[in-house]
């Protein structure tokens, strides 16, 4: 062995962790994803705000708006504009993430909401958090945004986490068996008349082919949360995410939380691993 | 490595001591997230969830959506009630059909629901609650009653 070569430089785990840290994403994705989920979540808290949803599901029946829940509602819409334009980013994306988590713990607790909390959690820090945020010190005349890699890391690892947990929980009975499609899709049929091609209908009254659906919807999370590891290829992230997603949206009704998850795997999944 | 601000003058200082906010409040963050997500799954364990054999329940941050095990009725009056000065025959009729469906997990639920309805009657006339309740046995059910 040749010592007079360079030798290595042994960095420590908390060497390692402060690199991360201070590392630069090289993708304008997380900012990008910042935008189109704030945009998704806007659109949703106006229809919420105008339409009072939220609050007819609290209760169906005719009652007073609560004014808290009103208040959440503004809040929302308010830091939503702010998160799009960019300006404000971690203490908007803060109070939104907090206003979030309260319409979930508080008033309804929808999965959406508790998944928003986080995302906007991390996306409050898309641009540097408290420390390193752009601001007047950090003119942008002269600087290129800040762009924390940890973020786009942690929003990568937060999807692949989820993907894994849905799917494991996905592992039991009522799932396996097709019986949790059967009750949504046949809800759609029996209340709404949901306009699903003859063909399929007819399929889906069936459990066993519910059930066929299931399972495959399994495979194909899991997979997913594999790919969101690796984070390649993303030809494959994306085709699965729309696949999955866009399935969702027309099979059960569910559009926003469908088109947030497109958007993180197609925006934060890096297109070139090369570059990342 | 020098300690310059963004202006470009030096600053000289507590760099040891202040350096290391950012990298703590990183670690807390990332800590808090990932403690709140293992704490939730070990509470669906708790709740009875086993791979299998038990559906899971509503666990926040557990990521349970489409699996926990629910029910779905669609539900009519007849004749209509009137709720706000509307004639109302269906539960749909007073919900938005794209997403913001006000539905219930539990069929037990929707009877209660129904039976709400009947405050909403006109008095004069004999009011037929009819539900059609949907399973996760595969089963369909239709009970009906009559308002009181």
């Amino acid at each position: 062995m040749n010592h007079s070569s360079s030798v290595p430089e042994r960095v420590s785990l908390s060497g390692h962790f402060v690199r991360w840290v201070d590392a630069e994403d090289p993708s304008s994705g997380v900012g990008a994803f910042r935008v189109v989920f704030a945009a998704i979540w806007l659109l949703y808290d106006l229809l919420d705000l105008a339409l009072g949803t939220t609050e007819r599901s609290l209760d169906w029946y005719p009652h007073p708006r609560d004014p808290g829940l009103v208040v959440v509602q503004i809040v929302l819409v308010a830091t939503g504009v702010m998160l799009i334009s960019g300006r404000g980013v971690w203490a908007f994306g803060m109070t939104a993430a907090a206003a979030r988590g309260i319409e979930g713990f508080v008033y309804f607790p929808l999965n959406d909401f508790f998944l928003g909390s986080i995302f906007l959690l991390l996306l409050a820090h898309s641009t540097g958090g408290p420390f390193r945020e752009d601001g007047p010190r950090r003119p942008r005349r002269t600087h290129r945004p800040h762009r924390p890699k940890w973020v786009r890391d942690a929003l990568l690892a937060q999807l692949a986490f989820i993907y894994l947990a849905t799917a494991v929980l996905k592992v039991n009975p009522d799932w396996l068996g097709g019986g949790h499609l059967f009750v949504r899709t046949q809800y759609m049929v029996v209340s709404w008349g949901w306009p699903y091609p003859a063909w399929l209908e007819q399929r889906l009254a069936t459990p066993a082919f519910d059930a066929l659906l299931a399972k495959g919807a399994i495979l194909a999370e899991l997979a997913l949360a594999g790919i969101l590891v690796a984070r390649r290829p993303w030809w494959l992230a994306a085709a699965l995410a729309i696949g999955i997603h866009a399935f969702g949206a027309f099979i059960t009704n569910v559009w926003f939380l469908s088109a947030t998850m497109i958007a993180s795997v197609l925006l934060l999944v890096p297109r070139e691993q090369a570059r990342d | 490595m020098s300690d310059v601000d963004y202006a470009g003058s030096h600053v000289p200082t507590t760099r040891q001591v202040r350096s290391l906010a950012p990298y703590l409040y990183c670690a807390v963050l990332c800590g808090a997230l990932a403690a709140t997500q293992v704490v939730a799954e070990y509470g669906q364990l708790r709740a009875g969830f086993r791979p299998f054999s038990h559906a899971p329940t509503r666990v926040p941050y557990s990521w349970d959506m489409f699996s926990i095990r629910i029910d779905r009725c669609a539900m009519t009056w007849d004749p209509p009630v009137q709720i706000d000065g509307e004639s109302v025959a269906r539960w749909t009729d007073r919900t938005w059909p794209l997403e913001f469906d006000t539905v219930y997990n539990r069929a037990e639920t929707y009877l209660g629901a129904a039976a709400r309805g009947c405050m909403y009657r006109e008095p004069a006339k004999k009011t037929i609650v009819r539900l059609v309740c949907v399973t996760s046995d595969g089963a369909i059910h239709e009970p009906q009653f009559i308002c009181p």
